[in-house]
């Protein structure tokens, strides 16, 4: 056997389960679930969900750290290696490329999104984004201005911040993964974990001490109350299944790698238990107490459901600062809330980049200085392109192929390796060696039928879904825009128009999409719209500039405008509702020719499958001629 | 609050929290188990 006794090993139990929970636990945790449960019947979406839990959440816990000790022992600890040793194929370790070439292209993407929660951190700490007499700080100007997504630059000048902290939190994670295993991840673990629970409980102490329009327990209310109606819905049964696979961490290679490094003979029945219970903790409990009561005590009952609706980042970026600065102590919270985000990403982050330092050194040979090194320079270079290309839906493109399709197919593809072709007479036995608990029979029967079927059901679903949304076909990206925010305390919003204008408003978008799309350049309307607070409004001037340079008729455009059935709103207390003010802003309509990125995403995925199967045949056709290996 | 989001919220809190007594539960006897 070609045993690798040079491979680091764990320093203690509890140093693993920490740094397996610092894997699961991550920003979903905190954001995506309680969006997920108050958008998809409150308290009874705890059903599918715990049912999701059981028959494929923790037996593919299980399966991943079966597949994880198996490949360890013989000195593998990335999915190539690992495949190899259970189906006895040629093809088994290019099918294994996924579990490198999906884990990294999910790091590029999602250390970005860690590099947003560290610079909040700082932005919070020193106040940077509290409103004052000369400065009307708007939060979702302010976010899309620090991706440089808007097209006004009041508070960011393009992405200089932005990057400055993409550069620290990814010289972070390369520092933490040169020291290793043991004195590099799991000392990470050991002290971001404690933190995050002691973060988790400082916030839940500040959102239930609140007082504002609402209550704590209104939030409470409204995402615990069950509605048994959805429960035949079966796009919520999807959502569950979703939510327990993105918080679980399953279908990234990296569970199966930090399994890889557990001695031959230790539990991983009973510690892959305590990771999925760990990371439910967090999810459930500390998920379900701050985000929502937290909306819920500034905006009132009324308004939870609009930012339960915007989904898990606006949440977190907009409407929790939103909340927090609203009351004393708001830098303190403020930084509490990012470091809490940041620390849940920095130990996904680290843990989702292992695989691939431990398929430099397992398989190339490589040593840890240089496989490090090679992921450094790979990382950097493939962060680039997200950051610059955000807001022409690359980021998006990305977390579509590896982050959300990829998984699921990874993970179809572990449950039938782990019950089919290995065969699940010896995978349980390999599960149950050193096991510290007994595990039940009847997972044998989830593992061999029901985990299968049901991971078949959601690609089918995600795929059915991302066909019928035709969200493969690359379509320019609208969005309307207040040109100064800093001057004006409102916002512009959305009512409900009538449904013959919403009509025209609809093939005005079409019409600008396709404009956009012929001419293959990005267009701009830039408008001086008058908005009366009896909901009247009026065109003063308009012009368009590149793929829009003709559309310059302020009729179409105010008829356009009516048919959103956009109003200038501001608020006139903390906490108080909306309302519409007479007012003259500048309005700014872009159109963002997307295609060529949405293609260099997808490029991205494939060059990185590409490149890692040309490493895992130079890395057998080298082990071959050397005469060990796989032939052993 | 309703009964009906008290039952819910009380359920999965406690099942989460079952879960992990029995699991930090196991660890910790394994852990005694092993310094004997």
């Amino acid at each position: 056997m070609a045993a690798n006794n040079e491979r680091e090993a764990w320093g203690s139990r509890m140093g693993l389960i920490l740094a397996a929970a610092g894997n699961a636990i991550g920003i979903g945790n905190l954001l995506r679930f309680p969006s997920q449960a108050a958008n998809n019947g409150g308290g009874a979406f705890m059903i599918p969900y715990i049912v999701c839990l059981l028959i494929f959440g923790i037996p593919m816990m299980w399966v991943a750290w079966t597949i994880g000790r198996h490949g360890g022992r013989s000195g593998h600890g990335s999915l190539p290696g690992m495949f190899d040793r259970m189906w006895r194929s040629p093809a088994a370790k290019y099918v294994g490329v996924l579990g490198l070439a999906l884990p990294f292209c999910f790091v590029l993407y999602y250390t970005y999104i860690e590099a947003w929660c560290m610079g909040y951190a700082w932005f919070s700490l020193t106040g940077d984004y509290l409103n004052t007499a000369q400065r009307t700080v708007h939060l979702t100007t302010y976010y899309q201005e620090f991706l440089d997504v808007a097209p006004s630059a009041s508070y960011f000048t393009g992405l200089t911040a932005a990057f400055a902290f993409m550069t620290i939190t990814l010289a972070l994670n390369i520092w933490v993964l040169f020291r290793g295993v043991a004195k590099g991840i799991e000392m990470l673990a050991k002290i971001a974990i404690p933190l995050l629970f002691l973060f988790c409980l400082l916030m839940v102490i500040r959102v239930f001490t609140l007082k504002g329009t609402g209550t704590a327990l209104e939030g409470l209310d409204f995402l615990w109350t069950p509605n048994f109606s959805r429960l035949g819905d079966f796009n919520v049964w999807l959502a569950a299944a979703g939510q327990i696979f993105f918080t679980l961490s399953i279908g990234f290679g990296s569970l199966e790698c930090y399994a890889s490094y557990v001695k031959e003979d230790d539990d991983i029945a009973l510690t892959g238990l305590t990771t999925a219970a760990t990371n439910e903790f967090v999810e459930v409990i500390f998920g379900g107490l701050i985000a929502i009561p937290a909306a819920a005590v500034f905006y009132g009952a009324g308004e939870i459901q609009r930012v339960a609706s915007s989904g898990g980042f606006s949440i977190g970026m907009i409407s929790m600062p939103e909340v927090l600065r609203a009351f004393p102590l708001s830098q303190l919270f403020g930084t509490i809330w990012f470091l809490l985000l940041f620390f849940a990403a920095f130990t996904s982050s680290v843990a989702v980049a292992q695989p691939v330092v431990a398929f430099f050194q397992d398989e190339l040979k490589a040593t840890k200085a240089r496989a490090v090194l090679w992921l450094g320079l790979l990382w950097g270079l493939g962060t680039f392109p997200v950051m610059l290309f955000y807001k022409y839906g690359l980021f998006d493109e990305l977390d579509f192929w590896a982050g959300t399709l990829g998984l699921a197919v990874l993970a179809l593809i572990e449950a039938v390796l782990f019950s089919w072709i290995f065969g699940l007479h010896k995978s349980w036995k390999e599960l149950e060696r050193g096991s510290l608990i007994q595990i039940p029979g009847f997972f044998k029967i989830v593992l061999k039928y029901v985990t299968p079927i049901a991971l078949a059901f959601i690609l089918g679903g995600w795929t059915y879904g991302a066909i019928r949304d035709n969200t493969l076909t690359p379509s320019p990206r609208v969005a309307l825009w207040l040109n100064d925010p800093v001057k004006h305390a409102g916002t512009l919003e959305s009512v409900e128009p009538d449904p013959e204008q919403a009509e025209f408003a609809s093939s005005f978008e079409r019409g600008l999409r396709e404009q956009v799309t012929t001419a293959g350049e990005d267009g701009f309307i830039r408008a001086v719209v008058h908005f009366g607070a009896d909901g009247s409004l009026a065109i003063a001037q308009v012009n368009g500039s590149g793929a829009l340079a003709d559309k310059s008729d302020s009729d179409a455009f105010a008829r356009y405008l009516r048919g959103r059935g956009i109003r200038y709103e501001e608020r006139l207390a903390p906490g108080a509702p909306h309302r519409a003010v007479d007012k003259d802003v500048m309005v700014i309509l872009t159109a963002y020719y997307t295609a060529p990125y949405i293609w260099l995403g997808r490029g991205i995925v494939l060059g990185s499958g590409l490149l890692f199967a040309v490493l895992v045949g130079i890395a057998w056709r080298r082990r071959s001629s050397a005469g060990g290996g796989a032939a052993a | 609050m309703s009964t009906g989001a008290w039952l819910f919220m009380a359920f999965s809190f406690l099942l989460i929290l079952g879960l992990n007594f029995f699991c930090f539960g196991r660890l910790l006897q394994n852990h005694r188990n092993d310094k004997r």
